[in-house]
């Protein structure tokens, strides 16, 4: 079975079960959701078995640009955590090929899945080289490995400023013309690639609506409602939005239910980076009164700082290249300088009453972990916050250590419950 | 004899230039005359900048220790050891001296590593980092230039003084001077018997990263006749091999390679043939815009990827021109860019028909036992291969 043939056996069996076990104390949304997965693979099927052009990018984030010029997108590396039983295999098919296995695990399981078969293969590699740099040269050298051609785009990840903006803004039009020289259909539409902005607008607005109940103290929403948020690779499905607000809506009235998060919430911590995607920390944490109403890299948190619509960052309204640009050019705080992230994980510290944060230290990337000490330091020398540096795997389970992980958050929740009791006193 | 043994032990003095031990000699000795001294991270920073106004760019070497429990409070154990060991020789207080540091964001690493510089008020006095872009077209070429532009007048401003069009064409020239001289010597490592042996080549240019780069040519240039007569201190003449590698500053791996039966006779190395190769054009009226376009497309890296396929051309080529044997590309542990581009990097030079082998080795010089065994596997192959 290939991916696609995957997931859409996954999605009919969830379906299935929700079905014939109708429980209303789950999110309603969750079937919704898993409908519109069924569809989107079930399209990305047919367009694999008619052998229409597929191109490969990282994740969803950018692939607004390529739906507009009519492309089928595979997100790898949004694909390889979905892997879930065929892990091990990818993994062993990325090292096998010769690459580093040193570098982040999302990035060598979307390698190995990318290699292997399973996916429909690529006409063409976009990637995006200033974000880290395993994205970036795994793309490169995975269109080498494959034989196919590539595009990449670069910003100078320092600055946002017009000058900036209007560099990458030149780059994206390269690709557009390279895309339709090289990719058999392609053709770009501007009215669409406006389409997917004004969705993803429309999307951010819903929900923002929820975002006073992760504020709150205690929190009406954190660990995993936090992260259940966004799914863009879904944007162009006609019950989309739909799908938003109805998980607003739920998350509302479990909000207004009266009922926190987390009963007798006693810490709030802030989760950074990632997280073992096989395995629910918040659960744990939540057993011990510990809330996480924000998560770094989820669509309302610090790692995105690239506001669509947001006419302030470069004083005028933007265009829709221009907007395309904007997530290009300056979109995560954190493979700039490391200032960028302390300012912005202090801001979320501060909005949300941070207690402790938590630096999931995952294995191989050097762009998050390599600043996280000195993230650390100063948020603590600035605010008084304490962290935790816990390393981890997103994907590849065989490496972790779940009595060393909960040990290591223990100790952590004892110290800031210290801190804390000081602080009072 | 007693002449050629005389020239000999000045070689020798100025191979070991860069050993641990003596590195910042010349360095602080500048700074005792009262002169500035600005730290340099990277192969890509325009040193004539710097040079230009009378300061002195030390090419940092990161301490050779084994052990780095300063630099592992801030770093995380599977990432680059050039920038761990750097960090190290910083947070230890060996470079407290400098009046400044100039790097580039080459990779994730570098990036981090400045961040740990400022963070921990090592990176005083100009502390500037400039992007790289990772190619060398001429958009980023344009993008390159206005940040070697900022950057002179950062320099300017900082250190209140001017780059102007005379001492910039002086710093060329001397540059240009030095390029030419390495070049020059290592045309000489064509032939059958090479006057320098490859731990010998790295030493030497590693040697002119320490000293001001006139002093470095004047001692060179008057050491050439000597040379040219020269036998590199080497067991075996053949096979040939060329070694590929980023951040190598030790020469004990290169002497390992060497004393495991080989030669190396030629490198693509950022720490070798990399540093010099092309000179700075001086017919071009804009000497900043000559300074920038020479540093981002003269040899590119594993890096710099969107450039790269015309150096592994440059090395194909090589391979033809020093009548080389085989390849050892040899990256650093943790270096992803070089290691991403190996499956390439090894493809490319099958389909020419060389012989290739990829041995991972550390920065400080360990685990040589291993080391030393997957490399005499290579050199039988090799040596196998040139039999038939």
């Amino acid at each position: 079975m290939n991916f696609f043939e995957r997931e859409i056996s996954k999605y009919e069996r969830r379906i299935k079960h929700i079905r014939e076990n109708p429980d209303p104390s789950k999110a309603q949304s969750n079937l919704l959701l898993y409908e519109m997965f069924l569809d989107h693979r079930k399209e990305q099927l047919r367009a694999a078995e008619k052998h229409e052009p597929f191109i490969y990018m990282g994740e969803p984030g950018g692939n607004r640009l390529p739906r507009a010029l009519g492309l089928n997108v595979a997100c790898i590396v949004a694909a390889a955590d979905r892997a879930g039983s065929e892990t091990q295999r990818y993994l062993q098919i990325y090292r096998a090929a010769g690459f580093p296995p040193n570098t982040c695990d999302r990035i060598q399981v979307a390698l190995g899945l990318a290699i292997s078969g399973d996916l429909p293969p690529p006409s063409l590699i976009y990637t995006c080289l200033h974000f880290c740099n395993p994205s970036g040269y795994g793309d490169i050298n995975l269109a080498h490995y494959l034989g196919c051609k590539y595009f990449a785009v670069e910003g100078e990840e320092y600055e946002s400023s017009n000058d900036t903006l209007m560099a990458m803004v030149h780059q994206l039009e390269e690709f557009a013309a390279f895309a339709e020289e090289n990719v058999p259909g392609a053709k770009f539409d501007k009215e669409k690639l406006k389409q997917l902005q004004q969705i993803d607008i429309q999307a951010r607005e819903i929900l923002r609506g929820v975002q006073k109940y992760m504020k709150s103290v205690p929190a009406y929403l954190a660990g995993q409602d936090v992260l259940r948020m966004g799914h863009i690779e879904l944007r162009e499905h006609p019950r989309y939005l739909e799908y938003m607000r109805t998980l607003r809506d739920e998350l509302a009235y479990k909000a207004e239910s009266g009922q926190p998060a987390v009963p007798n919430e006693r810490l709030r911590f802030y989760w950074l980076v990632s997280a073992p995607f096989f395995y629910n920390p918040f659960e744990f944490l939540a057993k011990r009164g510990v809330s996480v109403p924000m998560y770094e890299a989820s669509q309302l948190g610090s790692g995105h700082r690239a506001e669509p619509g947001d006419d302030s960052t470069y004083g005028r309204h933007l265009n829709e290249l221009e907007e395309e640009a904007r997530t290009r050019n300056c979109g995560g705080s954190w493979a700039g300088l490391a200032e960028n992230r302390v300012k912005d994980i202090a801001k979320v510290s501060r909005d949300y009453n941070i207690d402790g944060i938590v630096h999931f230290q995952l294995m191989g990337c050097h762009t998050l972990c390599g600043s996280a000490t000195v993230v650390g330091e100063r948020i603590e020398k600035e605010m008084g916050i304490p962290s935790l540096y816990v390393e981890g795997y997103c994907l590849d389970q065989e490496r972790f250590d779940q009595t060393q992980f909960e040990t290591q958050l223990n100790g952590f929740i004892d110290i800031c419950l210290g801190r804390k009791a000081e602080r009072r006193e | 004899m007693n002449k050629d043994n005389e020239i000999e032990k000045r070689f020798q003095q100025l191979l070991s230039a860069n050993d641990e031990a003596k590195r910042t000699k010349r360095a602080l000795e500048w700074k005792r005359e009262g002169r500035k001294v600005i730290g340099v991270l990277c192969h890509y920073v325009p040193e004539e900048l710097i040079y230009a106004l009378g300061m002195l760019p030390l090419r940092i070497t990161g301490t050779w220790r084994e052990s780095t429990p300063m630099a592992s409070h801030y770093r995380i154990a599977n990432s680059c050891q050039f920038h761990t060991h750097v960090v190290d020789s910083f947070l230890s207080g060996e470079y407290d001296f400098l009046d400044g540091i100039v790097a580039t964001d080459w990779d994730d690493d570098a990036r981090r590593t400045f961040d740990i510089l400022l963070h921990t008020g090592k990176a005083t006095g100009f502390a500037t980092i400039f992007h790289l872009p990772k190619g060398s077209s001429e958009r980023e070429c344009q993008v390159f230039h206005k940040w070697v532009l900022r950057l002179k007048t950062g320099l300017e401003e900082h250190f209140q003084a001017k780059i102007n069009d005379d001492n910039l064409a002086q710093a060329i020239e001397v540059y240009n001077e030095t390029r030419l001289l390495l070049m020059k010597l290592y045309e000489l490592r064509k032939r059958e018997s090479s006057p320098v042996s490859g731990a010998e080549a790295l030493r030497l240019v590693t040697a002119s990263f320490t000293m001001p780069k006139n002093e470095f040519n004047n001692e060179l240039k008057s050491l050439f006749p000597y040379l040219e007569r020269r036998k590199a201190p080497v067991e075996k003449l053949k096979p040939r091999l060329l070694v590929s590698s980023d951040k190598l500053f030790h020469p004990g791996y290169l002497e390992l390679v060497e004393k495991a039966g080989a030669i190396v006779a030629m490198d693509d190395m950022d720490t070798g043939s990399r540093y010099f190769w092309g000179t700075v054009d001086t017919t071009l009226s804009d000497k900043v815009y000559a300074l920038s376009k020479r540093y981002l497309t003269h040899t590119p890296c594993p890096r710099t990827i969107l450039a790269w396929e015309q150096q592994i051309d440059q090395v194909i080529e090589w391979v033809k021109e020093y009548n080389i044997d085989g390849v050892l590309n040899f990256p650093q542990l943790y270096s992803l860019c070089q290691n991403f581009g190996t499956p390439h990097f090894e493809k490319r030079l099958r389909k020419a028909d060389i012989l290739v082998a990829t041995v991972e080795r550390d920065y400080s010089l360990v685990n040589t036992g291993q080391i030393l065994t997957r490399v005499q596997a290579f050199i039988e192959m090799v040596e196998e291969k040139n039999n038939k």
